[in-house]
This record gives C-alpha cells, sequence and structure tokens, in this order.
C-alpha cells in the first residue's frame, strides 16, 4: 500500500471509528431518564396527549 | 374501542431503538453500494465529502425524523397530519414509497439467503454469471413485462415474508427489537470475521491501496459532492418514514440527539468496515485474474452475486466466506426491510385504528403477493433495477424535498422541533441545525434531483426500452404521489385525534 493510502485510511477509521466511540461514551455515561418513564398506551398514542407522564 | 388496540408500543428501552435504528440504516447499500461509491469519487479523498455529508445533513435530517416522529407520535401520515391537513399527502407518499421499496427488497434478500446455501457446494460453477442470470434468475433476454415464473424463487421469497411479517406482527419489543437484539450481534460477528480472512487473501493489499489511494482533483467535481450527499441519505433510511416512525416509540425523556449520534457513525463505521472487507476481497479477485483493482471494481447485484462467488470458489475457505458475505446480506436486508415494513403498518393501524397483527396481515399479505407475483419471474431483475433507480430518486428523494420544505417553510416547526430535540438530549440542536435542515438539506435535495432528472430527459435509464421506463419508472413514480394524494380521503377512525395542541401535550409538563 502507498503512504498516502495508509494515511487516508487510518484518517478514515480514526474518525468515523473515533466518532462512533465518543458518541457512545456521551451517550452512555449520562443517565437514562426514558429508563423511569411512563409509558403511553396506545390510546394515549392515539389522542396525541398523555398528560398521566411521570414527570 | 377494542381491548387489544389498547397494547402498548413503545420500546422497552432505548438501547432497543438504537439497535433497531442501525439495523434499519445497516442495509444492502452499505456492503455494495458505499465501497464502490467510495472508490470512484476519488478513493481515499471520498472520505472527506463523505465526513462533511454526513455532519452536515446525514445526522441533522437524522434528528429531524427522530423530532418529527417523538414528538407528534405516529406513522409519517399521522405526524405530518397533526401538522396540517394537507402535509397528510406527504406521509402517505413516504408510505408507498415504502411499499415499493419492500416489495424488490424481499427479493434481493431471498436471493442473498439462496446463495447463503449455494455457498456451501459453490452451486455457480466456473461462470457465475451465467449461473446467475440464467440458471437462478432465468433472466429474459428482452426486457418487459411478464408473468413466466421461476418456481425456485418463490420459496425463498416466501420464506423472508413470512419471517419478516411474523416479526413485525410481534410487537416492538417481542418482534422489532428481539429479531435485531439477535441479528445485529450476529451481523457484526459475520462481518468482521469476513473481513479478517478478506484481509489475509494475497492481493487485499493492493484492494485497499485501491479504495483509499486520494485522488484530490475528484473534490472539484460537484458530482463527487454530490456522491457523498446521496450516500448518506440513501444509506441512514432519513426521509421516508422509517426514523419518525422508529422514533414515535421512544419514551418521553429520551435522549434523542445522543442516540441519533450512535446511529449515524455505527452506520459509517459499518460501511467503512464493508470497504476494507469488500476491497480487500477484490484486490485478491484482481490478483488471481492478473487485473487491476478497476479492472473487476464494481457494486450492486455485479459485486454480489458475480464477483463475490468467483471471489469465494477461488479463496482459501471460501465455503465459509459465502456463508458470511451472503449471510450477512441476508440479515442486513432482513432488519432494513423490518424497517420498511413497520413504516406500512404503523400507517394503516393509526389510519384504521385496528390491532397491529390484523393490519400486518392484511397488508402484509397482499404486498407478499404483489412480490412474488412482479419478482420471480424472468422479467423480475428488469423491475428491480429500473424500480429501484427511479423510487431512489423521485421517491426518497423528492419526498423528503418535499416533507423538509413544508415542515421548514410553509407550517414553519422548524423552532418547535428544535425545542423539541433540546428538552431532554445531550447534544444541543442550535442555530446550525436549523440552516443545516432548513437550508442545506433543501438545497442539496434538490441539485441532486434536478441534475438526475435531466441526465435521465437526455439519456434513457441504462437504454431501456421507452415504455418500460414509463411504466415501472415515470409511471410507478407519479403514481406514488396519487395514491399518497388519494389516501388522505379516507377518513381517519374517531378514536384518532389528528390535531395536536402544542402547548397542551405529553412532552410539556416539567421536566
Amino acid at each position: 500500500m502507498s503512504m498516502s493510502a495508509i494515511v487516508m485510511m487510518t484518517l478514515a477509521i480514526a474518525t468515523i471509528w473515533g466518532g462512533l466511540v465518543a458518541a457512545a461514551v456521551n451517550l452512555f455515561r449520562r443517565p437514562d431518564l426514558s429508563a423511569h418513564d411512563h409509558t403511553p398506551s396506545d390510546t394515549e398514542r392515539a389522542s396525541g396527549r398523555a398528560e398521566t407522564a411521570t414527570p | 374501542m377494542a381491548k387489544r388496540s389498547q397494547k402498548q408500543e413503545i420500546f422497552n428501552s432505548r438501547n432497543y431503538f438504537i439497535l433497531a435504528a442501525i439495523g434499519s440504516a445497516v442495509g444492502l447499500g452499505n456492503i455494495w453500494r458505499f465501497p464502490y461509491v467510495a472508490f470512484k469519487n476519488g478513493g481515499g479523498a471520498f472520505i472527506l465529502p463523505y465526513l462533511v455529508a454526513l455532519l452536515a445533513a446525514g445526522i441533522p435530517l437524522l434528528f429531524f425524523d427522530y423530532a418529527l416522529g417523538h414528538r407528534y407520535r405516529g406513522s409519517a401520515p399521522l405526524v405530518l397530519r397533526r401538522m396540517g391537513k394537507w402535509t397528510e399527502a406527504l406521509g402517505w407518499w413516504q408510505v408507498m414509497v415504502c411499499v415499493t421499496i419492500a416489495i424488490y427488497y424481499a427479493a434481493v434478500v431471498a436471493w442473498a439467503g439462496s446463495y447463503t446455501v449455494f455457498s456451501f457446494n459453490q452451486a455457480w460453477g466456473d461462470d457465475p454469471a451465467k449461473f446467475l442470470m440464467n440458471d437462478f434468475l432465468h433472466v429474459a433476454e428482452t426486457p418487459g413485462v411478464g408473468f413466466d415464473f421461476v418456481p425456485s424463487l418463490v420459496g425463498p421469497m416466501l420464506i423472508v415474508w413470512s419471517v419478516v411479517l411474523v416479526t413485525i406482527a410481534l410487537g416492538v419489543n417481542k418482534g422489532l427489537a428481539f429479531a435485531n437484539l439477535v441479528f445485529m450481534p450476529l451481523l457484526v460477528i459475520m462481518f468482521v470475521v469476513l473481513v479478517l480472512q478478506a484481509l489475509f487473501l494475497p492481493g487485499a493489499a493492493e484492494g485497499l491501496n485501491a479504495l483509499f489511494t486520494p485522488n484530490w482533483s475528484a473534490l472539484g467535481d460537484p458530482g463527487v459532492w454530490s456522491a457523498a450527499f446521496g450516500q448518506i441519505f440513501f444509506s441512514l433510511s432519513v426521509g421516508f418514514g422509517i426514523m419518525l416512525t422508529y422514533a414515535s416509540y421512544l419514551k418521553r425523556r429520551t435522549d434523542l440527539t445522543g442516540s441519533g449520534l450512535v446511529v449515524g457513525f455505527s452506520n459509517s463505521g459499518f460501511e467503512l468496515l464493508a470497504g476494507i472487507g469488500v476491497f480487500a476481497a477484490l484486490g485478491f479477485m484482481a490478483s488471481q485474474a492478473g487485473a487491476s483493482v478497476d479492472q473487476v471494481a464494481g457494486g450492486g447485484i455485479t459485486l454480489a452475486f458475480v464477483a463475490f462467488p468467483t471471489i469465494i470458489s477461488q479463496a482459501p475457505f471460501g465455503a465459509l466466506m459465502g456463508v458470511l458475505f451472503f449471510g450477512s446480506l441476508t440479515v442486513a436486508g432482513i432488519t432494513s426491510m423490518l424497517s420498511i415494513l413497520e413504516v406500512i403498518v404503523a400507517a394503516v393501524r393509526d389510519k384504521v385504528h385496528i390491532a397491529k397483527p390484523i393490519a400486518t396481515l392484511i397488508i402484509g399479505i397482499q404486498m407478499a403477493i404483489d412480490s412474488i407475483s412482479l419478482l420471480s419471474t424472468r422479467t423480475g431483475l428488469y423491475f428491480l433495477d429500473i424500480t429501484d433507480e427511479f423510487v431512489n430518486k423521485y421517491g426518497i428523494l423528492a419526498g423528503a424535498l418535499a416533507c423538509i420544505v413544508a415542515v421548514a417553510w410553509i407550517v414553519r416547526k422548524l423552532p418547535v422541533l428544535k425545542r423539541h430535540l433540546n428538552r431532554f438530549s445531550s447534544f444541543p440542536a442550535g442555530t446550525i441545525w436549523l440552516v443545516m435542515v432548513g437550508v442545506l438539506a433543501p438545497v442539496v435535495l434538490g441539485y441532486m434531483l434536478i441534475t438526475d432528472l435531466l441526465e435521465k430527459l437526455r439519456k434513457p435509464y441504462e437504454d431501456y426500452p421507452l415504455h418500460l421506463l414509463n411504466v415501472y419508472g415515470w409511471g410507478m413514480s407519479l403514481s406514488l404521489v396519487v395514491a399518497g394524494v388519494l389516501l388522505t380521503f379516507i377518513p381517519w377512525r374517531r378514536a384518532i385525534k389528528t390535531d395536536f395542541d402544542e402547548y397542551h401535550n405529553e412532552h410539556e409538563v416539567s421536566a
């Protein structure tokens, strides 16, 4: 492989897979608030509102 | 209201959603489209426009779809109906695009499944091209419309449709989430092993050299930038109801942008992995044939069903490589097809307010019949080729453009969506997001659409007969719009509330 191809491959891996790692760390280091949410039923979905949602 | 229709349709965990969204985004295009698009458009230099497209349009549009589905809670037509009466048609247009894609997508998944089995004894023999066209698909010599069945194609398609419909009918958690929980790790394991195997083949380095050697002069070509935006746009499943529908199944305080970043980068990460694996294998193929990589490189059906069988026949542990490659295609195809079907079933369920298994049964059986009737024939490949080309451009692209323009500039909901995204999200959607979705995305999509339209008017696509292009191409594209408008005339059931109070809804409570 030529040097320019190796550099571009490394750059692509670093930016895209590095971006994935950064995105995953950003998401999973924070508490998932939705885990404690009330689950709206289809009835609520149909009406477009779910006022009973747990704040 | 019947008790069964009160069943909850919400992802039990945010991680289920992320997995399902990645499963939708990672499809056939990642494996057989990205490597060739990158190779043809500057090689290593393509990474620059690709990253710009991902960050400037792909991820912002992913956030846009998430915000729409999550805030207005529904299928594409219901979400767009809740924004305005006339915008409902845009939602049905997206649904009709999904119907069309599902009809031919099932065939490709079925072919990949068949080739997984063929890999064990390399049933394609010494001439994979002849095997594909003559012995497997029995393709008619003249392009046309016909119902001359190829019985051996029916069984695999029936299996694909059955798996997909049963999974959808089982619901969001027991069906969709569970399937992705099984299939996605399987896909990653299979593909990583495949790439490792390809990297150790003689000539692999030459393949990677061909893929990654930068051609910097290509960056001055608007077509290269257009190709990068097109690849990101088609690959991420944005703009035709999929991500919108999935996001409608998320709980209220979900981190939408944080999840979107993981989905966007996972999709691109898989594409890059596919590029490395495919070009390592093509490098081996070129070295065996004593040719250069650009002489053997290709994309789409030719890459999957002609080039790869050739590689599998020549490579050590070829049967294993075949099972891994075609198994990956099959699994990636099924998880994407699940998301396409979900858009359609959700729309029907919302409109007529019936239980999901019934909606799946009614819609699914009819679609399976249409799909098998059109694709398991000797002219099925022509239908697939033309329909895929036209539905991508004048269905997905045009439909997404219309939806973005309507939401951003006519009903002017972008500021509301921005506020919605920022309510519980870890990555802020600022003014720059408004500019990218409201200005950049329409300009880029419009440019792609116009250049493609001019090209097709200048020269018939692939030199197919005009009558065939008029039926499968232009006629089909136009009929999707007409169907989208007509479907709005079917009244919503009384239980479905089609207006939306922006100030009093489940989201507008104190955090």
